[in-house]
């Protein structure tokens, strides 16, 4: 039973995580691109996660793969911004020059 | 300060497993660092919280989740789907939000939401991209902003 539900989730980050690098390729400018990268990048790492928590069960480094998870929500999207804003900024400079 | 630097040493401990003067000596020296390095964050005082506040943060993170799960389906569906149907568009969105943290808070949910991503943000306009034009409404008349401006009051 734990096995099936380890197995389910993994295959599911792994889905992401490749859905994430298809669109990394396939989308046409890097704002389209940052979306795909980013959305994706986040489930599949704590689909992943969640699967190594039930492996664990109730342990202390469980709850440490929980602080990751949030350490993962809060950074994801400030790498993200932050990619875009230098993009935004750039592009803006050549317009001006 | 020395409430911190407490929270800070129980924290490490706690996640060090065990006690001993080692783990110790060098979780007090860690506490200071970070605490230097983050003196201006700890703005937010304590003694504000109460249920009513508590039960919003919940309803926040509840929605954020299903938002999450619901962006990753959908970007998952356009990127499979043989041919790209995106109509990219940037749009200049104002928050009535005040306080920094909870704009910071709103950006980063937009940017976790299905098909927006915020790109800068400048005293109250947040400049959002989006994949599709669909979703623009969503990002107009935002839930999260909403729970955030109850929380502010």
């Amino acid at each position: 039973m734990k096995l099936i539900l380890i197995s389910l989730f993994l295959l599911g980050g792994l889905f992401f995580f490749t859905v994430g690098t298809i669109g990394l390729i396939r989308f046409p400018d890097l704002f389209s691109r940052v979306h795909a990268a980013a959305k994706c990048d986040t489930l599949g790492a704590v689909l992943c996660l969640i699967a190594l928590i039930i492996y664990n069960g109730l342990a202390f480094s469980s709850v440490k793969l929980l602080l990751v998870i949030v350490f993962i929500w809060i950074t994801n999207p400030t790498a993200t911004h932050l990619i875009s804003n230098a993009y935004f900024s750039s592009m803006k400079d050549k317009e001006v020059s | 300060m020395k409430k911190y630097l407490l929270s800070f040493l129980v924290f490490w401990i706690f996640l060090a497993e065990k006690l001993n003067l080692e783990v110790f000596i060098l979780g007090f020296v860690v506490s200071i660092i970070v605490f230097i390095l983050n003196k201006d964050s700890f703005s937010f005082n304590l003694k504000k919280f109460d249920t009513e506040k508590i039960k919003n943060m919940l309803k926040y993170l509840t929605l954020l989740i299903k938002e999450i799960i619901t962006a990753n389906f959908l970007v998952a569906k356009v990127v499979l789907s043989p041919k790209m149907d995106i109509s990219p568009e940037m749009i200049v969105y104002e928050t009535k939000l005040k306080s920094d943290i909870n704009k910071a808070i709103l950006a980063n949910s937009i940017t976790l939401t299905p098909g927006t991503l915020t790109v800068t943000l400048k005293d109250n306009k947040l400049r959002v991209h989006c994949l599709k034009k669909e979703y623009i409404e969503d990002v107009i008349d935002s839930k999260f902003e909403k729970i955030l401006l109850k929380m502010e009051r």
